[in-house]
């Protein structure tokens, strides 16, 4: 079984019917359908291309999710993420919850700080019914023009990330993007380069984090995912050996399908190889039809 | 001025409370005040409690107390009044917008920063750094979100995150001059915890507290006695009062953030404090932070 843990609709171009024609050649079973709440002042609108429907409160909308779980409801799993700053945005997740089974809190990805109250009051909430926390941490990398943004952040650091795991121990996180997986490596880099390349050097940040908190679990979508596990194959060995149980597969994208040709051309055990591809997610969100 | 002291309090508004300019002026002259920092406060409509709308006429829906407000004082008793503006940082023009509103009209300082966002936010750290390099001192208020027993319009009012949210900001800018002030802020004068369940806790302060050991090691850090929360922060306790304006003589500034009563000036005759010591949180502090332009 293999699960994309994160990815969009009407994104790259792909709508319902494009995303399951892709999941079909690549051998993908199950997709994890992630609305983005960032408003229109919060990302850079050279990426606007990708997002087809986005509207000024949002990116990727929730309802191009639910349309398409509604036409393959065997092949998604519906993720959804109010922005935090919204007074209703706890009611409008317990809506989506017991409106349309809503199983993944995400994605999470706002210009704002991790463990600000309002979003721990969220986190808290999903803690409680057991709803995954997928984000993303983006540290403020300089664009070197003033406008539209100097950077675009999301999250804060790894230090923010820490403090929110702690705030919500009950609450089960999947951490992802440039900030999280540049930070694998304790090269000082993540402040400086968004997919920093070369051989993994001790004392990363992440690592520290996974080692130290048992709710945080991390995918390896994106190019800074593929980033984080190729840079360096003799420590991603032992790095998949250690977390085994707390890595995902996942792809953000659908223009390649270099994550999952990654995966099946390195040298892991099998048993490992099935865990991060899919089995790892059915444990954190079982399958509905 | 009190005693020969030059009074000025440094943490106000324009039109609040009920009072107008010639109000303001009259308030002042009856508690002896020459001149008072007068903030806007551009929090948003849905950040700031309804049941406070009554205290701030004219506000808007991006703003508590608008910019206008505190420029109409200025620009009619240009000597008894300090501007102040501090932008909400999340806009994408926020350090063009100060750096306009310091060009055109000479602002001071940066106030009042009262955001629902962590003080630690890259966008408010930017903003903070552009107030280090022209010298403008940063006006924070800081509450937690001590929980109230309704949902909406908020089950919590906070702002600016915790003590050690602060703390952060302070390693971040080393070079910006931060004045702290407000529930949370001065609960954390006390090592006891109450920060998480009182506004204004009261009784003996036991040692360890945050604001002390932030005082002590970050130079860059003052504070404001105003408001309910520094006038509780210095009467609850007198002797430990004493012993800490003492020690922190040249990092608190005398401040109201109120007309309604006088308890700021009534707590610091009650200590019966060193007429040097009085005369630097009355003024000298505040003067060495910012000198009034008339």
């Amino acid at each position: 079984m293999i699960i994309d843990v994160h990815n969009h609709a009407n994104y790259q171009y792909h709508n319902k019917d494009k995303i399951v024609e892709n999941m079909d050649r690549h051998g993908i079973d199950v997709t994890w359908l992630h609305s983005w709440e960032g408003q229109l002042n919060e990302w850079c609108p050279d990426n606007a291309k990708e997002f087809t429907g986005f509207t000024p409160e949002a990116a990727a909308p929730f309802k191009y999710c639910v349309e398409a779980k509604e036409k393959y409801p065997d092949r998604f799993v519906l993720a959804y993420c109010p922005n935090p700053r919204d007074p209703y945005a706890i009611d409008k997740m317990d809506a989506a919850v017991n409106t349309y089974g809503v199983q993944v809190c995400g994605e999470w990805k706002f210009r704002m700080m991790l463990d600000n109250w309002d979003c721990i009051d969220l986190y808290r909430y999903c803690g409680e019914r057991n709803i995954p926390v997928l984000f993303h941490l983006e540290y403020p990398l300089l664009t070197h023009v003033k406008y539209p943004r100097p950077h675009w952040w999301y999250a804060g650091t790894m230090e923010t990330v820490e403090r929110t795991l702690e705030l919500c121990p009950e609450t089960k996180f999947i951490g992802h993007a440039m900030g999280f997986w540049a930070d694998i490596s304790g090269d000082g880099l993540s402040m400086k380069e968004v997919y920093p390349k070369g051989k993994v050097v001790e004392g990363g940040k992440l690592i520290k984090a996974l080692r130290k908190y048992p709710n945080l679990y991390c995918d390896i979508s994106g190019t800074s995912g593929l980033n984080g596990i190729s840079r360096d194959p003799e420590f991603t060995k032992e790095f998949f050996d250690e977390f085994q149980d707390r890595i995902l597969f996942g792809r953000d994208l659908y223009i390649h399908n270099k994550h999952l040709e990654f995966m099946q051309s390195i040298d892991v055990p099998e048993g490992i190889r099935r865990k991060i591809l899919g089995e790892n997610a059915l444990k954190l969100v079982p399958l509905r039809g | 001025m009190i005693d020969d002291i030059l009074v000025i309090d440094s943490h106000n508004h324009a039109h609040y409370h009920g009072n107008n300019l010639q109000t303001t002026l009259d308030n002042m002259d009856r508690y002896n005040i020459d001149k008072a920092w007068i903030m806007p406060c551009e929090i948003p409509l849905n950040e700031w409690c309804p049941d406070n709308a009554h205290e701030v006429t004219g506000f808007t829906k991006d703003a508590k107390i608008t910019f206008e407000n505190a420029l109409y004082y200025k620009e009619h008793r240009p000597e008894r009044f300090v501007l102040g503006f501090c932008p909400d940082p999340r806009d994408p023009y926020a350090i063009d917008r100060l750096d306009a509103a310091v060009h055109t009209y000479g602002i001071q300082y940066c106030g009042e920063w009262k955001f629902r966002m962590m003080f630690d936010n890259w966008d408010t750290i930017d903003l903070y750094r552009y107030c280090g390099e022209h010298n403008l001192p940063v006006v924070l208020h800081l509450e937690y979100p001590l929980q109230l027993k309704q949902k909406y319009p908020r089950p919590h009012w906070w702002y600016g995150g915790t003590i050690e949210s602060l703390e952060r900001a302070l390693q971040l800018c080393p070079e910006t001059t931060f004045i702290g002030h407000a529930p949370g802020f001065w609960a954390n004068i006390s090592g006891n915890y109450d920060y998480k369940t009182e506004f204004y806790p009261k009784g003996k302060i036991a040692p360890g507290g945050k604001v002390p050991e932030l005082l002590r090691k970050y130079p860059n850090l003052y504070c404001d006695i105003s408001g309910t929360s520094g006038a509780n922060a210095m009467s609850r306790d007198p002797e430990f009062s004493v012993k800490f304006i003492e020690e922190f003589q040249d990092k608190i500034l005398y401040g109201r953030d109120l007309y309604h009563h006088n308890l700021q000036q009534e707590t610091l005759a009650s200590l019966n404090l060193p007429k040097e010591i009085l005369r630097k949180i009355y003024s000298g502090n505040s003067l060495k932070l910012v000198t009034p332009k008339d």
